[in-house]
């Protein structure tokens, strides 16, 4: 009897321990439910808002529209204040109007995407990046928003405040934080319409007439998990990131790159590896808002470590892909 | 050269003397060619630590990415939050450095002007200093240049952007926002190459 009993409170203590154990589990069940939500909403719904972008004291107003219908998604992002500035998106064709005294657009063709679009499955665990909790609700552009938090565990990666919208999922905010919890950008609706009725001139470019130089890449990346193949080089690279795809690609004047594309799970970069120009040029880099941009040469190629990443990340891996580039190979 | 004037050297480099300090050992430094030796190895030594080899265009950038170099990646600042502080604090003291290859006159006039009126001149120029690891003039075609590598690495972003897919319109929001601050450089770049012109 004695011993049945206290069997019976053994077992009452690890179904105990074990709710105790599941309760993070659950809440960080619901996050992934909800980052889930939030990338389906923003690629499937229609809408049409007004965007401010507020970093380093910078006001940036934005206009976007989107649309996916059968025929594919359809996005343009134009600046309302300041030099005229537009992104197009047409299914797997982006372009880009940049100011300056001769305007340029750009394009870029890439066959699809080549992250699946939220692995949180593999964030949510014990060797994730990140810490994510389920915070208040907040009011946003006159919508009821649940926040989500998204702590980075090093200084290798940015975390984010997400306010998602509570029907749809839709993001009304985001606020960029690094691993001191610093605010480095906040993106904010201040109007939305979501489910409005876009019509096919909203989406038209209204910069046109330009000098235009295009770019054209279009030989797509493998497929994702098909990494098996020769890749030319494998630096290190800061804990919890992977080589989640490789490919080939060609720039403005026909200059052919390799590209691999490293992934947390929620932060990417992407290498690029080209034939170095005569010209020596020191390593640098730079910074478009939370993008840094990382170029080096070593052994006679060129490499460009470019992703919404610090600084420190893009750096580690040039070093080391400078690095990696002069040592003769052990294998 | 004593251990005391090396050690002064290294705390001129790092930024750390006071503005007294500063001022008498760059007027020691400019008589003193024993230590003005000294001073440009401590800077090729500096150099090949960051493993530079030649001064691209923007100094004061390339002074505030080996500042972030400095400490290990416990608080990483974007290079940009460092900008305005380059234009003070950082740019005063590489004003300091760039003078030392000049001359001891024009010390006065660096003092008297502001750092931030005076730093684009000492970037264009080449001085003693850049020698070790400045191995060519900037190209005429500067503005030329600088436009194909922007484009180079726009496209780079670009195709990072797509390939990732991150959060929707979120990741486009830097190419646009940022553009309308590059554009600045550029074309301020472009007017100083018509200037130069017959």
């Amino acid at each position: 009897m004695q011993a049945l009993l206290s069997h019976r409170i053994l077992a009452t203590l690890i179904a105990g321990a074990a709710l105790t154990a599941l309760a993070p589990a659950w809440a960080e069940d619901s996050v992934q439910h909800w980052l889930d939500r939030m990338a389906r909403a923003v690629e499937s719904l229609d809408y049409r808002g007004t965007l401010v972008n507020v970093r380093n004291g910078e006001v940036d107003t934005l206009r976007i529209i989107h649309r996916a219908d059968d025929s594919g998604v359809r996005q343009r992002i134009y600046s309302v204040d300041g030099a005229p500035r537009e992104v197009l998106r047409n299914g797997d064709s982006v372009r880009c109007v940049l100011p300056g005294d001769e305007p340029m657009m750009l394009e870029s063709q890439l066959a699809g995407r080549l992250l699946p679009s939220l692995p949180v499955n593999r964030l949510l665990g014990p060797e994730s990046g990140y810490r994510m909790s389920l915070g208040g609700r907040e009011r946003v552009a006159d919508m009821m928003a649940r926040i989500i938090h998204i702590q980075p565990r090093d200084a290798y990666r940015y975390g984010s405040r997400l306010w998602l919208e509570e029907r749809t999922g839709m993001l009304l905010r985001y606020a960029l934080i690094d691993h001191d919890g610093q605010q480095l950008q906040q993106l904010s609706f201040t109007s939305l319409d979501l489910g409005a009725k876009i019509t096919d001139a909203e989406l038209e470019p209204s910069l046109v007439g330009n000098e235009i130089s295009t770019e054209s890449i279009d030989e797509s990346l493998r497929h994702s998990g098909s990494v098996a193949g020769p890749v030319p080089i494998r630096p290190r690279v800061p804990r919890g990131f992977r080589l989640v795809n490789a490919g080939k690609g060609s720039g403005p004047n026909g200059t052919e790159f390799e590209h691999l594309l490293y992934s947390d799970g929620l932060s990417s970069f992407s290498i690029y590896i080209e034939q170095a120009g005569s010209e020596a040029m020191a390593a640098r880099v730079e910074t478009m808002g939370p993008v840094h941009v990382y170029t080096t040469q070593g052994g006679g190629r060129l490499f460009t470590v470019v992703g919404e990443v610090p600084a420190a990340t893009v750096e580690f891996v040039g070093r080391q892909l400078r690095r990696a580039s002069r040592l003769p190979s052990r294998r | 050269m004593t251990e005391s004037s090396r050690e002064n050297l290294s705390s001129l480099m790092d930024g750390e003397l006071d503005r007294k300090g500063r001022k008498f050992l760059l007027r020691r430094l400019a008589g003193d060619a024993d230590m003005k030796a000294s001073w440009n190895r401590l800077h090729t030594v500096r150099a090949c630590l960051h493993q530079e080899r030649l001064v691209t265009g923007d100094l004061v950038a390339r002074v505030a990415s080996a500042l972030e170099d400095e400490p290990a990646p416990s608080r990483s600042l974007p290079a940009r939050l460092l900008r305005p502080v380059a234009g003070g604090a950082i740019a005063a003291s590489v004003a300091v450095m760039a003078i030392v290859g000049i001359n001891a006159s024009m010390l006065e006039q660096q003092e008297a002007a502001s750092p931030a009126s005076e730093e684009p001149g000492f970037v264009s120029r080449s001085t003693e200093l850049d020698k070790p690891f400045n191995q060519s003039a900037v190209p005429v075609s500067y503005s030329e240049e600088r436009r194909a590598e922007r484009q180079r690495i726009s496209g780079y972003v670009m195709r990072h952007n797509q390939a990732a897919g991150s959060t929707g319109f979120v990741s486009w929001v830097p190419i646009i926002t940022d553009m309308n601050e590059d554009a600045a450089p550029a074309q301020s770049s472009s007017v100083e190459a018509r200037v130069g012109e017959p």
